[in-house]
């Protein structure tokens, strides 16, 4: 049945994130991933055949894709571009900070946490690109962009920017709407939407 | 770490500077010899006695010239390259004319430094996942700190200190991120693409009352306003 197919696969990577948010990324084992999630360690290789690697791996892939949902879920409703961008900042932002995993991580753990979310990366930019691409496409018919912008090389710039501001906010505390105000009206969006008064 | 003060660091390279190696001595081939090493075989599998090889020292003098070993080696060699092409984008960015020409040679020249250092050349075809974390978490933060804090000094003759940092950052973030995720559409290290990346995104951010600071004009022959100028920075 597929439905338990997901949910036994989602099982198991629920109990390697708690299992995570515990010890870090290399103080755990599958015997305690399969204590943490109620099944044996054959069911977990069942899942998992190439073992914690592959665990570690998908899992990372799995909690990106819900943290960047959650982004997404945030800025849906608003209407224009710079604001999605300020939420979407301080959203993304206070999530990270609210991780226990972020948090327990110890420096060690930065390479090991930087190999699994590695495979994710240019996953991440696709999808934040297609996102950027069709907002960039929609702002543009409704003209609120400058003349003369790309939106293919617009929204690779924004998705750029985002992941990198994300990455390190280089001393903007973007949590703070009006400092992430600034930022965005003029590192992310001076050179591609009009300012009101010109359209 | 403080940050350099123009004053502090000129007229000595901040690659000297902030390590304590001056080039010439015995340290800084030991600290080449890592380089070379780590541009043939990955960091990982550098070993000591690789280095005195190929510094053509014995081991035991690596030993004295760096107690610490191999991390300490590592450490100071990261340190003093990062500042070593610093160096060499201020040198460069002096001859600049305008913001739009700094901005663009910051971008063009740091990709292609940035493509072209052995280690990190190494790291993108063999450790991929070395060259991420690297540029991962605070040590991004601290590198872009680094950036920052030696690179804006020689743009204050364009702009105020607060938007000659801003710039530097922003233009260190497009450098890092194009170089972990390249597109092929975008090739930074060609001037004219940087150029037209600078000129659709950036140059923009700085024509109207820029947020938060003091205005700026993009005509040279304005510049700059004296509020702005910084002490060390005379050219």
């Amino acid at each position: 049945m597929p439905e338990s197919v997901g949910g036994t696969r989602e099982q198991i990577m629920r109990g390697a994130l708690r299992c995570v948010e515990r010890t870090g990324l290399s103080g755990f084992s599958l015997e305690d991933v399969a204590r943490e999630s109620g099944l044996s360690r054959t069911s977990i290789y069942r899942y998992f055949p190439q073992g914690r690697q592959q665990l570690i791996t998908e899992t990372a892939t799995w909690e990106m894709a819900r943290f960047w949902t959650g982004v997404a879920e945030a800025v849906n409703d608003l209407d224009s571009l710079e604001d999605r961008l300020v939420v979407g900042l301080r959203v993304g932002t206070e999530r990270i900070r609210s991780s226990r995993i972020m948090a327990n991580l110890m420096d060690p753990d930065l390479d090991e946490l930087a190999n699994a979310l590695g495979p994710t990366e240019p996953l991440v930019n696709i999808v934040i690109r297609d996102y950027m691409t069709a907002l960039l496409e929609a702002e543009a018919a409704a003209g609120h962009l400058r003349d003369g912008v790309q939106v293919d090389l617009a929204a690779d710039y924004l998705t750029r920017m985002v992941l990198s501001v994300m990455a390190s906010p280089a001393g903007v505390d973007l949590t703070e709407e009006s400092q992430t105000r600034a930022l965005v009206r003029r590192e992310f969006i001076s050179g591609i939407v009009a300012p009101p008064d010109s359209s | 770490m403080s940050p350099i003060t123009g004053e502090a660091v000129a007229p000595s390279r901040a690659a000297d500077v902030l390590t304590g190696v001056d080039s010439g001595s015995t340290q800084a081939k030991v600290l080449d010899a890592v380089v070379a090493c780590a541009g043939r075989w990955g960091i990982d599998k550098t070993t000591v006695d690789d280095v005195a090889r190929e510094a053509g020292v014995s081991r035991a003098t690596v030993y004295r010239l760096f107690p610490g070993g191999k991390p300490a080696m590592v450490h100071l060699c990261t340190v003093r390259e990062v500042a070593g092409m610093l160096d060499d984008l201020v040198t460069r960015i002096e001859t600049c004319t305008d913001l739009d020409d700094v901005l663009t040679t910051i971008l063009s020249e740091g990709s292609r430094m940035v493509e072209q250092q052995p280690a990190i050349a190494y790291m993108r075809s063999h450790e991929p996942a070395a060259l991420r974390a690297f540029f991962s978490f605070d040590r991004l933060d601290r590198l872009f700190e680094l950036i920052t804090s030696l690179v804006s000094p020689s743009l204050h003759r364009f702009l105020g200190a607060d938007d000659a940092a801003a710039a530097v950052t922003w233009c260190a973030r497009l450098v890092v991120s194009h170089s972990l995720n390249p597109t092929e559409s975008v090739e930074l290290s060609d001037r004219s693409a940087a150029s037209e990346l600078v000129r659709s995104f950036i140059l923009p951010g700085f024509e109207s009352g820029p947020v938060g600071s003091g205005g700026v004009t993009l005509d040279p022959q304005h510049r700059p306003q004296s509020q702005f100028q910084h002490p060390g920075d005379q050219t």
